[in-house]
């Protein structure tokens, strides 16, 4: 070519300008609409896992430690910053957490029950 | 807002944020990806895929290189992959000739008329991908020679002959149809 380089990169640019492909209106909608759907999986297969025996076992258990940890707290706060000293206290405790885990047993056998109906009704 | 505080929000879960990056590069990801492949469907499927890909590796994203860079790389890798599942690539015929100053002339005239963009893309079309490619980042998107070795892994030197070639090429292409097209410019 007999055009020196400077010259051919700016005609270059000209014949470039305005190149670029515009892809279809949709595009940007669709993958937008792909990437919430992985989204919503990820949510179901949480939910799913907290339906099952062992996830309902370790809400339960985690349950129990935290209600336990805050009845304790709460009943030890209240022995050292009350100064009449009521009975009644120490009889609370076992009532609180017997209250406590009886919903949490409640709750836990019926999704159990639940999960156990599901799995018998996708197995037919 | 600039890229990094973009990014940071997609990462907290902010989705509108991700559009909004996705209506930013949507244009030069598919234009990148419509030069390898050539084929407009299969270029949007592949530029989707490409969006999809980002957005899962985006957590591993440390802006060691500029967000584009690295989003156009994966672009073109993702591009290639489709490629390759479609078909095998088409050999071009390698001619070369000069353009005279006259012609050059024309050609400046050329550039203003209203065909010159379809004119253009057919050129593009007619080039290897990797030289239609090329041309397109280094002159539409201005990217630096270290950028494009980056985004496409070929040696700058590699690049440079490239683009050489690519330009070259062009010229070829464009001069023939402007000998058809504007014969009485000549």
């Amino acid at each position: 070519m007999k055009i020196v380089d400077f010259e051919r990169d700016g005609l270059t640019h000209q014949l470039m300008e305005g190149m670029t492909e515009r892809p279809s209106a949709s595009m940007n909608a669709r993958i937008m609409a792909i990437l919430m759907k992985e989204k919503r999986k990820v949510f179901v297969y949480t939910v799913r896992f907290w339906l099952t025996p062992s996830g309902l076992l370790t809400g339960l258990a985690v349950y129990l430690l935290i209600v336990g940890s805050l009845i304790l707290g709460g009943m030890r706060w209240m022995k050292g910053t009350l100064t009449t000293d009521l009975p009644a206290h120490d009889q609370l405790f076992p009532v609180l957490i017997t209250l406590c885990s009886g919903l949490a047993f409640f709750v836990f056998f019926t999704q159990l029950d639940k999960w156990l109906r599901w799995r018998a009704k996708r197995a037919r | 807002m600039d890229e990094r505080q973009w990014i940071a929000r997609i990462l907290a879960g902010d989705m509108q944020s991700f559009s909004y990056l996705v209506a930013k590069y949507e244009q030069m990801a598919f234009t990148i990806a419509f030069r390898i492949i050539g084929n407009r469907e299969e270029a949007e499927e592949a530029t989707q895929d490409a969006f999809l890909k980002m957005y899962r590796a985006l957590p591993d994203f440390h802006f060691e290189s500029k967000f584009s860079t690295w989003f156009y790389r994966i672009v073109y890798r993702t591009a290639l992959t489709a490629l390759r599942q479609q078909h095998p690539t088409v050999d071009y015929e390698e001619y070369c000739t000069d353009l005279t100053t006259d012609e050059m002339d024309s050609a400046t005239a050329w550039l203003e008329r209203k065909d010159r963009r379809e004119a253009v893309a057919r050129a593009l079309k007619q080039l290897p991908s990797d030289e239609a490619l090329l041309l397109t980042l280094f002159y539409l998107e201005e990217c630096t020679i270290e950028e494009i070795h980056q985004i496409t892994g070929y040696t700058e030197t590699n690049v440079k002959t490239k683009l050489f070639r690519a330009r070259k090429h062009l010229y070829v292409i464009l001069k023939e149809k402007m000998n058809y097209q504007t014969a009485d410019l000549l």
